[in-house]
């Protein structure tokens, strides 16, 4: 690992822990390259924080952490808007992921969100929608996906949730199918829900092991678990967890992860790491918050040779199609008018997608030799 | 006068952080602790700075002089960022 990954570690596990890092090693940091990583990874206003006790001023990582200090009240504010009117109309309601995992940082602006998911009753996605256009939102996407974009510039966006998980991951799909048996009410709302600890445990961590599978995700995970459970690790129910882990097949992958997140920040030190979670570590610096198209599509070409790659890309399992083309998933008897619109949509308009898939090929051709 | 409704205040982490919702022109926000944030709090419904002063005076162990010129230096700073209506 190099010098400025292990930077980046020391400066979180500091930040967390409340230690003022060394002023000396601080000093020797090379800025420039630490915000572009922690821009990747989204832990600029964590970091910011760290350097600055430390006294090191940097007025990019001050300005972006000024950023999403505001955004996240931003975001905040407008989500408590949106839940009154869902209130009001007697909409059902379940904010998840960010919006609660930042509340357990220490300090404000340490967690950055991009957005705001909340899950809401699908029965009523037209009212939905007429709330959000009458509160100057555009809606950019509504109905296509397993959620609605809703977007209003320059920084709001909204994804509400219609499901938790997409059809494509059918063990998380069926898991999430009846979220509704997981909610419990939130005090003084009537339509308001949130999931108890261990349950939004499990689901933090079926989201991240998705993203994990499909195309990386970056070390700010191994942040928020950590964070997580220095709240709450104790009060947890584990057998509880675990079982549910192991419906849904993903035990070994919670295990590990928990344990690197715990032996990674406890302490300002950097742990002794095993094999297993040396390799673990490295994919989640190698991938930033969201992971990267290369790893998604090296993860969508899992045969042996470039031919039956490009076969599985031209012929995608029904499940696949589904969610690619939003008219086959209305109307599944169009796969093969699907086919053809995927190459139509690849040839002509995402000729950047076609460059990496061929990128990505030429990539992994070389690995089997 | 009042706190202009397109500024809006969120009490987190035992800081109360105020922003200006998009397109009112001010991209920063503040932060206030204790009395700054008492005589916010006052300026959610229209009131008269004389009316802050004496809710002031209320809540804390200050002399009127003190508080006429706090709370007429954090109205005078609001007004300046477009945070006040009149």
């Amino acid at each position: 690992m190099n010098q400025l990954k292990q930077d980046l570690i020391y400066l979180l596990a500091c930040a967390i822990n409340g230690v003022i890092p060394d002023k000396a090693r601080t000093a020797a940091i090379d800025l420039d390259q630490l915000f572009r990583f922690c821009k990747w990874h989204s832990l600029r206003g964590i970091v910011h924080l760290a350097l600055k006790s430390a006294g090191i001023k940097d007025k990019t990582f001050e300005d972006a952490y000024n950023k999403v200090v505001r955004k996240n009240v931003m975001l905040d504010i407008e989500r408590n808007a949106i839940l009154d009117d869902f209130e009001q109309h007697g909409i059902w309601y379940l904010p998840l992921k960010g919006s609660i995992l930042k509340e357990y940082y220490p300090e404000n602006g340490m967690r950055e969100m991009a957005d705001n998911d909340v899950l809401y009753d699908s029965s009523r996605q037209s009212e939905v929608k007429d709330i959000m256009l009458g509160k100057g939102y555009t809606a950019e996407s509504v109905g296509k996906d397993h959620h609605d974009i809703y977007i209003k510039h320059p920084v709001l966006n909204f994804e509400l949730h219609t499901s938790l998980f997409e059809e494509d991951i059918k063990i998380l799909y069926n898991y999430y199918l009846d979220t509704r048996r997981l909610m419990k009410p939130d005090d003084g709302k009537k339509y308001g829900y949130h999931f108890s600890d261990e349950d939004f445990y499990v689901y933090v961590t079926a989201h991240e092991y998705k993203h994990f599978k499909i195309a990386g995700v970056g070390i700010r995970n191994l942040l928020d678990c950590y964070v997580f459970m220095k709240n709450k690790g104790e009060s947890l129910d584990w057998d509880y967890i675990k079982e549910q882990c192991r419906q849904l097949e993903m035990d070994d992958f919670e295990e590990k992860r928990r344990l690197l997140a715990m032996k990674l920040f406890s302490s300002a030190k950097l742990p002794v790491l095993n094999d297993t979670e040396q390799e673990l570590l490295k994919t989640y610096l190698d991938y930033g918050t969201y992971g990267t198209v290369e790893k998604q599509m090296s993860n969508m070409m899992p045969e042996k040779t470039k031919f039956r790659n490009i076969l599985r890309n031209m012929f995608p399992t029904p499940e696949y199609m589904k969610i690619s083309v939003g008219f086959v998933k209305k109307y599944p008897f169009l796969y093969p008018l699907g086919i053809v619109y995927r190459w139509g949509r690849v040839l002509l308009i995402r000729k950047k997608y076609l460059f990496t898939m061929l990128r990505v090929m030429k990539k992994n051709d070389k690995k089997k030799v | 006068m009042k706190l202009n409704p397109d500024f809006k205040t969120q009490i987190t982490k035992d800081e109360h952080i105020t922003i200006a919702m998009p397109g009112t022109g001010f991209n920063g926000f503040f932060r206030t602790k204790d009395t700054a944030a008492f005589i916010i709090d006052c300026l959610q419904t229209d009131t008269t700075q004389a009316e802050i002063v004496d809710k002031v005076l209320g809540k804390y162990d200050v002399d009127r002089e003190t508080a006429e010129k706090d709370v007429a230096r954090i109205i005078a700073e609001l007004d300046k960022i477009g945070a006040i209506v009149k």
